[in-house]
C-alpha cells in the first residue's frame, strides 16, 4: 500500500512539475530570467510561487523565437505597450479589496496611472509601502511637495530633507487610491484630516477664530513654509490681511518698528501671537480677543 | 559630540542594531516567510518607532506599532519664570519698578535657560480580516500622548490697544484617542461599507496661571500688577469626535460605476469654564451664563460620484459635494473682564459669541479623452456655492475650469495645464460679526471694527489662473532630463485694502543618470518666487483718522526659496557593497517693502533669511544570503537671520517680556545603523 501511496505522490509530483515546466510557469521563466527578489515578496513566496503567467499572462508565444530570432514579448507588458486599465485589472484581481471605492474619478485614476507606476513588484519591498520610502516614490511626480517639505518649516516628512525628518508619510494624510475629499485626503474634510494629530485645535471653542473650523489651509501651507507654523505668509501682515482695527491692527509695520529705531510689539518676537495666543480658539470666558 | 557620545555607547548596549537620533529608527528588521510574516522595526534612541506586522496574505493581519515624535520649538531662551505644574512664578524678591521691562530691575540676574518642545508617544494597533468571500472589518485603535511644553504669550494687563505680555513655556500634556471601525462588503460588481470614527482629546490641564511680573499701570483696577496679581488663561479643552461613515459602489455595465458615502459626525465639548477673572479685587457682579459651553458641530458630508468610459478612449467623471457644518453651540452675552486688569464689563458691553458654521456644495466634472498615438487630453469643470453664518459675506459662488494635454512620443513626455476661476462672493458687510457679536440696540449704525474698505480674502471676489508645463526625457544611455514650471496669480480686485494679489512662480530641473546597473546619480533644483501685495490704513480712535487716505499704506512681501538636492548611489565590490551621498538644501530669503502715506513714517525691513542643509553618508554592507548592514552618518542644519528675533532681548520690548532665543538655529549629526536579516 506505502508504494503504491508512494509512486502515486511521485507520478503526481513529477506531472505538475511538467506542466509547470510546460505551462510556462516558473521554472520555465527562470531558465532565461534569474530569479530576483521576488522570491522574497508575496509574490514569489506565498501561493503564487512560479507563476509568472498570472501577471504576464500565458505569453505562449513568448516560449518560441521569431523569425528574427527574437522573442516576441509576453502578454502583458507593465508599460506603454499594454493599456493601462489591462495592467490594472491583473493587479486587481487579487486586490480588489485594497482598492477603496473612490479610485475611480479620482486624481490618479484620472492621470491614468498604473499600480506599477507607484508599486515595485519584484523588489522584497515595495519602497512606496514602506513608510521610510514611500516619500520618495511619490516625490517622482510630486516635485513641488519634495521642495516643500524641504523648508526651515514644515511638516516632519521622511525624506523630506533628505535625512532629518521623522515621523509622518504621505499616506497619513492623502489616500493614493482615492478618497471623496478634495486634496484626496484621509478623512471626510480637511480639517478633520488635521484634527487626526492636532485634536486640540477641534474645539468647539466659546470664542471661534471663524477661519479656522472652516479651512485649516487659509492660513497654513499644509507641507511647508519658509514663514514660521507652516503659515502661508509673515506675521503680523498676514493677520492684517483680516484685521484691519483701530491702533495696533491697522498699524503700517516697517522699520520705524524694529532696533535702533523702535520696538513694536506686534512686529517683533512673536508679534500678535506675543498676545493673541490662543488664535485657534479660546475657551475662557474673558477671551473673545483670543489671548486668554 | 556629548550627544555622539551618548549615541555610540547605546549603539553599541544595542549589539550592532540600529540606532538613530533625530530620524526614522529602522533599527533591525526580520521577516518571516510563509503564511505568515513578522515585521519588527525598533530600538532607535531618539526617537525610537517599533512595528510588529503579522500577516496571514490574503487573511488577516495584525499590526503593532509605536512610535515618538519629537519637536522642538524653542532653543536656547531665557526667563525669569519658574514653572511648575501649572503655575508660573516669579523669583523671590522680584521687583517691578513699572509697568515695562524697563521696570525690572531684577530680569537680567533672574533669567534662566529654557527650552520648549514637545514628545508624541503613539500606539497603535490595527486588526484587518476578511470574513468570507465578501466580508471583510478594519479596525485601527490608536493613543497618542504628548508631553512637554509649548511657548504661549501670557496676557497681563490692557490699556486701550497696549497689552502687557510674556512669553512663557507652558507645559503640555494630553491624550488623543481614535479608533475606526470599517466593515466591508465586496461583492465584486458592488461594494458597500459602513464605517465608525471615534476621536477623543483629553488635556490633563484646563489652565496655565502666572505671576503678572509687570507693576500696574495706573489705568488698571486694583490687583491687577506685580505683586498681587495673578493671571489665568484657558488651555485647550477636552473634546470628543464621533462619525458614522457609509459609503457605497456599484458598477453599471462595461465602464460605468457609481459610488457615493455620507459621513455625519458630531463635534461635543463641555469643559467647565474658568472664572472671568483670578483677581480677586476686581468687580465681576454678573456671572457666568452657564457653567459649561454645551458646545456642539454636526457636521454632515456627503459625495455622489459617476465614472464613464464610453469608449476605450475616453473617460468621463461627474461628482457632487454637500458638506455641511453645522454649529449647535448656545449663544450667550459674555460681559467679560479684560486681560485681569480691568473691572468687569457692564452688560451692554458684553460680547456675544458666534458659533460660526458653513455649508459647502460642489458640482465638478472631468473628462479624458486619449487621441491617436500617446496624447491625452483633459478638461474639467467645477462650481462651488459656499454659505456662511456670521461672516461678512453671505457666502460666494466659484466656477473653475481647466484643460490639459499629457502627451508622449517615443523617449519624450509633456505636461500642459490651464486652470482658470473666479470667485463671486455675495455682498460684503464688514459690520456683521461686529454687529453680531455685540449686544443688539448698542452699536451705532456707523460703528465697525475692521475698516469698511476692507476685504477679507478668504470671503472676496477673487479671479486666480494657473498654468503649468513639464518635460521629461528619457535617454537610452541611462540619462534622464525633466523640467517643470509652474505660475499661479491671485487678483482681488474688489479688495480695497487688505489682501490685493498673490503670485507663485516656480520652476523645477531634475536629472537622473543610471551607468550600469550599479550606478545611480540623481538630482534637483527649484525656485519658487512668492509675491503677496496688501494695502491698508493706519487709523486710531481720533476723528478722521479712518478716511484719511494719507494714511494709507502699501506692503508687499517677496519670498524666493530655492532647494535643491543630490544622490548618489553606488555598488562596489562583488559583494556590491552600496556606498551614498544624499544631500539637500533649501535657502528662502524674504523681502519687505513698505509705502506709506505722507501722514505715516517708514523705513526699510532688513530681509529674512533661512537655511537648511541636510547631508547623509551611507553604506549597505551584504554578507551571507538575506543579510546586510547598514551604516550611515547624517547632518542637519538650520541657519537664518530674522529681525523679528535677532538681537531682540527678553526686555527689548516694553510691552512684552520676550524670550530673547534668537533666529532659530540647530546643527544635528548623527550615526544609525540597520541590520536587516531576511529568513
Amino acid at each position: 500500500m506505502k508504494c503504491v501511496t508512494g509512486t502515486l505522490l511521485a507520478a503526481l509530483v513529477l506531472t505538475v512539475a511538467a506542466v509547470a515546466d510546460q505551462g510556462g510557469g516558473g521554472l520555465t521563466c527562470t531558465t532565461c530570467h534569474a530569479p530576483d527578489e521576488i522570491r522574497h515578496t508575496p509574490h514569489g513566496s506565498g501561493g503564487l510561487t512560479g507563476q509568472c503567467v498570472a501577471c504576464h499572462g500565458d505569453s505562449v508565444s513568448h516560449f518560441a523565437r521569431g523569425p528574427d530570432g527574437v522573442r516576441p514579448p509576453t502578454d502583458i507588458l507593465y508599460d506603454y505597450r499594454t493599456p493601462v486599465s489591462a495592467q490594472n485589472a491583473v493587479c486587481l484581481d487579487c486586490h480588489r479589496g485594497e482598492l477603496d471605492h473612490a479610485w475611480h474619478g479620482s486624481a490618479h485614476h484620472q492621470e491614468s496611472l498604473s499600480c506599477t507606476a507607484c508599486h515595485t513588484i519584484h523588489q522584497a519591498e515595495d519602497l512606496v509601502l514602506a513608510r521610510e520610502t514611500q516619500p520618495v516614490v511619490c516625490f517622482d511626480c510630486h516635485q513641488r511637495t519634495r521642495a516643500e517639505l524641504s523648508r526651515a518649516s514644515r511638516h516632519p516628512v521622511h525624506g523630506s530633507v533628505g535625512v532629518g525628518a521623522v515621523g509622518l508619510t504621505c499616506t497619513d494624510c492623502h489616500a493614493p487610491h482615492g478618497s471623496s475629499t478634495p486634496g484626496e485626503l484621509v478623512r471626510a474634510t480637511e480639517n478633520q484630516t488635521c484634527y487626526d494629530c492636532h485634536a486640540e485645535k477641534r474645539g468647539p471653542f466659546l470664542w471661534e477664530h471663524a477661519p479656522v473650523q472652516e479651512s485649516c489651509g487659509t492660513c497654513h501651507a499644509p507641507h511647508g513654509s519658509n514663514h514660521a507654523d507652516l503659515l502661508v505668509a509673515r506675521t503680523p501682515w498676514l493677520c492684517q490681511q483680516c484685521h484691519m482695527a483701530q491702533f495696533h491692527p491697522s498699524t503700517a509695520f516697517n522699520g520705524t518698528g524694529i532696533p535702533p529705531a523702535g520696538a513694536a510689539h506686534s512686529l517683533l518676537s512673536r508679534n500678535c501671537m506675543n498676545c493673541h495666543t490662543q488664535v485657534h480658539g479660546s475657551n475662557h470666558p474673558s477671551g473673545p480677543g483670543q489671548a486668554r | 559630540m556629548k550627544r555622539l557620545a551618548v549615541l555610540l555607547s547605546a549603539l553599541a548596549l544595542s549589539v550592532g542594531a540600529v540606532a538613530e537620533e533625530g530620524a526614522s529608527p529602522t533599527v533591525a528588521e526580520l521577516e518571516f516567510g510563509g503564511a505568515w510574516s513578522l515585521t519588527a522595526r525598533a530600538l532607535g534612541l531618539d526617537p525610537r518607532w517599533l512595528r510588529f506586522d503579522l500577516r496571514d496574505h490574503g487573511v488577516q493581519r495584525v499590526t503593532l506599532a509605536y512610535s515618538e515624535l519629537h519637536s522642538a520649538s524653542l532653543r536656547g531662551g531665557r526667563t525669569p519664570f519658574r514653572v511648575e505644574g501649572t503655575h508660573a512664578s516669579l523669583p523671590a524678591g522680584w521687583v517691578a519698578t513699572g509697568n515695562t521691562t524697563a521696570g525690572m530691575p531684577g530680569l537680567g540676574d533672574s533669567l534662566r535657560r529654557v527650552d520648549a518642545g514637545t514628545e508624541r508617544q503613539r500606539l497603535m494597533l490595527g486588526f484587518q480580516r476578511t470574513l468570507g468571500p465578501v466580508w471583510s472589518v478594519d479596525t485601527d485603535l490608536r493613543r497618542e500622548v504628548r508631553q512637554g511644553s509649548r511657548v504661549r504669550g501670557l496676557m497681563s494687563g490692557i490699556t486701550g490697544g497696549n497689552s502687557r505680555a510674556a512669553l512663557v513655556a507652558v507645559p503640555v500634556d494630553d491624550v488623543t484617542d481614535v479608533i475606526d471601525i470599517k466593515l466591508t462588503r465586496d461583492a465584486g460588481r458592488s461594494q458597500f461599507s459602513i464605517a465608525w470614527h471615534g476621536a477623543s482629546y483629553q488635556n490633563q490641564f484646563d489652565s496655565f496661571s502666572w505671576a503678572v511680573p509687570f507693576a500696574a499701570h495706573p489705568a488698571w483696577a486694583p490687583g491687577a500688577g506685580h505683586p498681587d496679581a495673578i493671571g489665568r488663561m484657558a488651555l485647550e479643552p477636552s473634546n470628543r469626535f464621533h462619525q458614522l461613515t457609509v459609503a457605497g459602489a456599484l458598477r453599471v455595465g462595461q465602464g460605468a460605476r457609481i459610488t457615493g458615502d455620507v459621513a455625519y459626525g458630531r463635534m461635543r465639548q463641555d469643559e467647565l469654564f474658568l472664572p472671568y477673572s483670578e483677581n480677586p479685587a476686581l468687580v465681576t457682579t454678573a456671572p457666568l451664563p452657564r457653567p459649561s459651553l454645551d458646545g456642539r458641530v454636526d457636521s454632515l458630508v456627503g459625495n455622489l460620484r459617476v465614472t464613464l468610459q464610453p469608449n476605450p478612449r475616453t473617460q468621463i467623471a461627474a461628482s457632487v459635494r454637500y458638506d455641511t457644518l453645522e454649529n449647535r453651540t448656545a449663544q450667550d452675552e459674555w460681559p467679560y473682564v479684560a486681560a485681569d486688569s480691568q473691572f468687569q464689563r457692564a452688560e451692554l458691553a458684553a460680547r456675544i459669541n458666534l458659533p460660526y458654521g458653513h455649508r459647502e456644495q460642489r458640482a465638478e466634472l472631468a473628462v479624458s479623452h486619449r487621441l491617436p498615438g500617446r496624447t491625452r487630453l483633459t478638461a474639467g469643470w467645477r462650481h462651488q456655492d459656499i454659505r456662511r453664518e456670521f461672516a461678512e459675506s453671505r457666502g460666494a459662488t466659484e466656477n473653475t475650469i481647466r484643460v490639459g494635454l499629457r502627451s508622449s512620443v517615443e523617449t519624450v513626455a509633456f505636461s500642459l495645464d490651464y486652470r482658470s476661476s473666479s470667485r463671486n462672493a455675495r455682498e460684503y458687510d464688514g459690520r456683521v460679526p461686529y454687529v453680531a457679536g455685540r449686544v443688539p440696540g448698542t452699536v451705532g449704525n456707523s460703528a465697525f471694527e475692521n475698516h469698511p474698505l476692507l476685504r477679507r480674502y478668504n470671503l472676496t471676489d477673487r479671479d486666480r489662473e494657473q498654468f503649468a508645463v513639464r518635460m521629461d526625457w528619457s535617454g537610452s544611455s541611462g540619462l534622464s532630463l525633466g523640467a517643470n514650471a509652474q505660475r499661479a496669480e491671485d487678483r482681488y480686485d474688489d479688495a480695497f485694502f487688505g489682501l490685493n494679489r498673490g503670485r507663485v512662480r516656480q520652476v523645477g530641473i531634475d536629472a537622473g543618470y543610471q551607468l550600469g546597473d550599479r550606478t545611480q546619480v540623481s538630482a534637483w533644483i527649484a525656485r519658487d518666487a512668492f509675491l503677496t501685495g496688501q494695502r491698508g490704513r493706519s487709523f486710531t480712535a481720533a476723528p478722521g483718522t479712518a478716511t484719511d487716505p494719507d494714511r494709507d499704506w502699501s506692503f508687499e512681501g517677496r519670498d524666493r526659496v530655492d532647494s535643491h538636492g543630490l544622490s548618489f548611489n553606488t555598488a562596489i565590490g562583488e559583494q556590491a557593497t552600496i556606498v551614498g551621498v544624499d544631500l539637500v538644501r533649501s535657502h528662502a530669503r524674504s523681502r519687505f517693502d513698505t509705502v506709506v502715506g505722507p501722514a505715516l513714517t517708514s523705513a526699510p525691513l532688513p530681509e529674512v533669511r533661512s537655511r537648511v542643509d541636510g547631508y547623509s553618508l551611507h553604506a549597505t554592507v551584504p554578507f551571507g544570503i538575506g543579510r546586510s548592514l547598514r551604516l550611515a552618518l547624517e547632518h542637519e542644519r538650520l541657519r537664518g537671520t530674522d529681525f523679528a528675533t535677532d538681537g531682540v532681548l527678553p526686555d527689548t520690548l516694553a510691552n512684552v517680556l520676550t524670550l530673547g532665543e534668537g533666529t532659530p538655529r540647530y546643527s544635528m549629526t548623527w550615526v544609525t545603523a540597520r541590520f536587516r536579516h531576511r529568513f
